[in-house]
């Protein structure tokens, strides 16, 4: 029986240390890439969402398409503030809305301003449908205008989301590598304020997410998200004609067909994007439910990986840990994370075993919490120095939500596990709130 | 984009026959780690014999290898008394090693890491292992013979636990490191 409790904690321990060490090396490569590139944890932390066309380079056509279903309440702000820019086209693809989603977009967009309405049975089929049928249209401008596919742009955006100001700025040079064929923003969450929830999605995508992000930028393969996703048309030319897939990630795998074939994704951290986040717990267990399936579902995308020739080791090896998270991290540790509580409590004279009276009490608490609370200290840091408007009690909050938001996670993967052995692969947009109005 | 380098050439040995050799080679490591697992006694048992020797050697005291139970123990001598360390399932890094033998089993599986830096990573990262835990044993004799029992408390409960998760985390670190090299410092700027 002990060697049995050895074995298992073993396991624990080596799973523990796969994701401490791919958490911290892609968190510190994060850091240092900030340096690299004279940048601060704090850049973009007080930024507006209001003009990202502010000293617009210029140097690249740009296609926005934002797929719609029902966005009457955040579409018109969209569009006004992305339809100003002096090379970009924005198309409004309207999967068969019931409200008035088409005409709001039309009448805020202007000249530069397209809106494609998919109709009923055609319509509704997924996010990667919609923008298919985008895509298509984009293809017919670009032949029509006579642009060249290499300095073409194409930019998804939620029908929520705003660009940094400046955020063309720094995006567009990006590109002017040949190699890159991505730009993926960081996410800012724009309703962070309103409760414990959508702070702390904002924590994960801003201080956890994007931090990492900018260290897998090391390796060229940062992974494209659906909100803020630039990606270059020659580079999606070399594609399926229908380059987005079906899946409930079709970010996810784009992002891995682009690295297949030799391209380079980037992000920067002079740029982000901001959107709403979900309000409610059970809509962010369905979200994040349909993001694991489509994360999970992605791992047959393996085999591919492991056996080509354009990628180098450690580009393989980056997206292997990436792909393989919900597999080898979430869903062992939603039994490991039981058994570690459950061993550290039937334990616990073991533990504290030097414990001889209220001193070493404290000190021995103080001295096991540092290290083993050290990764969430360390992100409480990094999120207090990202945001300048978090208080360190939210930051400290945050930092140790885990303990419960855990929760989330292994809900949502073995949600997910159970819709791919039954075969659901439907998909459950999320929805919007009202925004405030932007000020003119 | 479609006249990117290659990263490394094509080898000209069957297709099937390299992916035979490596399945073997997976299998033969995963069989190993999995023996190191069921066999942790037998590893214990090393691990004290090692352990009596480099205590013996290194601090100078009298040293032997020995059992409480069935628990391998180093015993020593030190001022005017004997202490003994029991060498529990848990305290030995044999099962870890069976998980890093398992690990490259993986990747022997797969044909892109070459099975040179494979071995030198399993080499690597298996003596980390087992030389830090010796370190650990060494420590811990030298805190429970000079400070008693209360030290050897903290040093274990505390300093031991993590000191052993943060090795592991640092040889699997670097076991991933050697793994990834691509060869040459060429190729490697081919393939960057």
């Amino acid at each position: 029986m002990t060697t049995a409790f050895a074995i298992i904690n073993a396991i624990a321990a080596v799973v523990i240390s796969i994701s401490l060490v791919y958490y911290l090396v892609a968190m510190v490569a994060g850091i240092h890439e900030l340096h690299r590139l004279r940048a601060r944890l704090v850049e973009q932390g007080t930024t507006d969402y209001l003009d990202p066309y502010a000293e617009d380079p210029g140097t690249f056509d740009v296609y926005v398409l934002i797929p719609c279903l029902n966005e009457a309440d955040v579409i018109g702000t969209t569009v006004s503030l992305l339809a100003p820019g002096s090379r970009t086209t924005v198309i409004v693809i309207d999967d068969a809305s019931e409200d008035d989603t088409a005409q709001i977009a039309a009448e805020a967009g202007g000249a530069s301003t397209y809106v494609v309405r998919r109709e009923l049975p055609d319509a509704r089929l997924g996010k990667g449908a919609a923008l298919n049928y985008g895509y298509e249209a984009i293809q017919q401008m670009v032949l029509t205008r006579g642009q060249d596919p290499s300095q073409v742009l194409i930019l998804v955006m939620d029908a929520d989301g705003r660009l940094s100001d400046g955020a063309f700025k720094h995006v567009l040079p990006l590109f002017d590598d040949p190699k890159v064929g991505g730009v993926q923003l960081a996410v800012r969450i724009r309703n962070r304020k309103k409760n414990f929830l959508t702070q702390f999605q904002d924590f994960q995508f801003w201080s956890m997410s994007a931090v990492t992000q900018f260290g897998r930028g090391k390796t060229g393969t940062v992974s494209l998200g659906g909100n803020g996703q630039f990606t270059r048309l020659s580079a999606i030319e070399e594609l399926n004609p229908k380059p987005w897939s079906s899946s409930l990630t079709e970010d996810l795998d784009l992002a891995i067909s682009l690295l297949n074939n030799g391209w380079s994704l980037q992000t920067t951290p002079f740029a982000s994007v901001d959107q709403q986040a979900v309000e409610k717990l059970g809509r962010l267990i369905v979200q994040r439910r349909r993001w694991y399936q489509g994360h999970m579902m992605a791992g047959k995308c393996l085999p591919e990986i492991w056996t080509n020739p354009h990628l180098s080791n450690m580009r393989a090896l980056e997206m292997t840990a990436y792909l393989s998270v919900p597999w080898l991290f979430d869903l062992p540790w939603s039994i490991l994370w039981h058994w570690t509580l459950f061993m550290f409590v039937t334990r616990i004279d073991s533990v504290f075993s030097y414990v001889t009276g209220p001193a070493t009490l404290i000190l021995g608490v103080i001295i096991w919490y540092l290290f083993t609370f050290a990764p969430a200290l360390f992100t409480t840091i990094v999120y207090l120095r990202r945001d300048p408007g978090v208080s360190l009690p939210r930051a400290l909050l945050m930092g140790h939500a885990f303990l419960v938001m855990n929760y989330l996670s292994f809900l949502s993967a073995w949600g997910a596990l159970w819709r791919i052995l039954r075969g659901k692969t439907g998909w459950d947009k999320t929805k919007r709130v009202s925004d405030e109005p932007v000020p003119q | 984009m479609s006249t990117y380098p290659l990263t490394r050439p094509r080898s000209r040995k069957p297709a099937a026959a390299v992916f035979i050799f490596r399945l073997a080679v997976g299998m033969l490591l995963a069989g190993a780690g999995v023996c190191l697992i069921v066999f942790e006694h037998s590893g214990r048992e090393l691990e004290s014999m090692i352990g009596a020797f480099v205590i013996g050697h290194t601090v100078g005291i009298e040293a032997i290898d020995s059992f409480i139970g069935t628990n391998p123990t180093i015993a020593y001598h030190l001022g005017d008394h004997w202490y003994a360390l029991q060498i529990t399932p848990e305290c030995s890094a044999f099962i870890y090693l069976g998980a890093i033998f398992i690990l490259a089993a993986i990747f022997a599986a797969i044909p892109r890491y070459r099975l040179g830096p494979l071995a030198l990573a399993l080499l690597l990262s298996s003596s980390i292992l087992l030389l830090l835990n010796q370190v650990r044993f060494m420590g811990l004799a030298w805190v429970l013979g000079t400070y008693g029992k209360t030290a050897f408390d903290w040093a274990h409960s505390l300093g031991g636990s993590f000191l052993m998760m943060g090795g592991l985390a640092a040889s699997l670190l670097i076991f991933f490191l050697l793994v990834v090299r691509d060869g040459s410092p060429r190729k490697r700027r081919a393939a960057s």
